[in-house]
């Protein structure tokens, strides 16, 4: 089989390219895709781990388990934010919102 | 010279068809293994860069399958179906729907954020790179060889965490139950709401 080092270098480029995306993106979605490449850039390192050092231990597994239902909670709970945020403000790009923020208090 | 649309069909295509049906089965495992990879590595990268979003949460799609081949590749068959099921057939699927539903198409990328992401994504890369590279134990023959000083850096870090799991189970639950009451609080209160009584305005 394949050398671990080739997992854990492809999860850390994922990792990097997941942060990218939070880093330059405005729109609130479009971060939380970043954020969604992140997670699933944790999980292949667990896996692979799992798959390499352990033979009937599934420590890895069961964190990868973990870390998709949090994933899953985390998404469905800020996309209905951002959806909620768009049908009051019609606009979900973070920089507007704390102007928009600012904007209300001085009424 | 190919359009973005043209291009973006003929990308979906070459992998399912190329990849999926032929090489799992023609290609030896290693090549497979590295195949994917790049593969992961340029939807990310698509995802991440497109300035259209329901493009943008295809290529996230196909990034997702690409991450459940490699877990099948990598003997985890549960994983792959629970990446697949769980990730790509409800995550995506929510995002996809929220991309419908927000109607912001063509959002361009600030040149500014871009090389200020990309600085840190580089320094980012190399503090890992160097991290990885110098802990990581080789394997031969699928067992771990140990250096002379023991084990490298990240499996150490690795075992830390697997023998520490039950300390992070209920940590994970109180965030779990935080959001889902921080989530119900924001559904309940609505624009108007706020406007006509300003005390429940958060502070």
């Amino acid at each position: 089989m394949i050398d671990l080092i080739y997992f854990v270098i492809l999860s850390s480029i994922l990792f990097g390219i997941g942060l990218l995306g939070v880093v330059i993106q405005t729109n609130g979605i479009r971060i939380l895709i970043s954020v969604e490449i992140m997670l699933n850039a944790a999980n292949i390192n667990f896996v692979a781990f799992n798959s390499y050092l352990s033979g009937t231990d599934y420590s890895g597994w069961t964190m990868a388990l973990v870390v998709i239902g949090i994933a899953a909670a985390e998404a469905a709970i800020g996309l209905a934010i951002f959806i909620s945020v768009f049908r009051s403000f019609g606009d979900i790009t973070l920089g507007n919102l704390f102007a928009l923020g600012e904007a209300q208090e001085v009424e | 010279m190919i359009d973005r649309d043209s291009f973006f069909r003929l990308f979906v295509l070459v992998i399912v068809v190329g990849l999926l049906a032929v090489g799992g089965v023609l290609m030896p495992e290693t090549t497979f293994i590295v195949g994917i990879g790049i593969l992961i590595i340029i939807t990310g990268l698509f995802t991440v860069l497109e300035t259209r979003m329901m493009r943008a949460v295809i290529y996230m799609l196909l990034t997702i399958i690409l991450i459940a081949l490699l877990f099948l590749a990598a003997n985890s068959e549960i994983m792959f179906a629970l990446e697949l099921s769980v990730y790509g057939g409800g995550i995506a699927i929510l995002f996809l729907f929220s991309a419908v539903l927000i109607e912001n198409n063509d959002i361009p990328i600030d040149p500014k954020y871009l090389r200020w992401g990309g600085a840190i994504m580089v320094l980012f890369m190399a503090n890992l790179m160097l991290l990885i590279l110098s802990g990581v134990p080789s394997t031969v023959d699928g067992a771990i060889v140990m250096s002379d000083d023991g084990l490298g850096l990240v499996a150490e870090f690795s075992k830390f965490l697997w023998l520490k799991l039950a300390h992070t189970m209920p940590f994970v639950a109180l965030l779990m139950l935080g959001s889902l009451l921080g989530s119900v609080r924001l559904a309940l209160t609505d624009k108007e709401v706020l406007m006509e009584n300003p005390k429940l305005e958060v502070a």
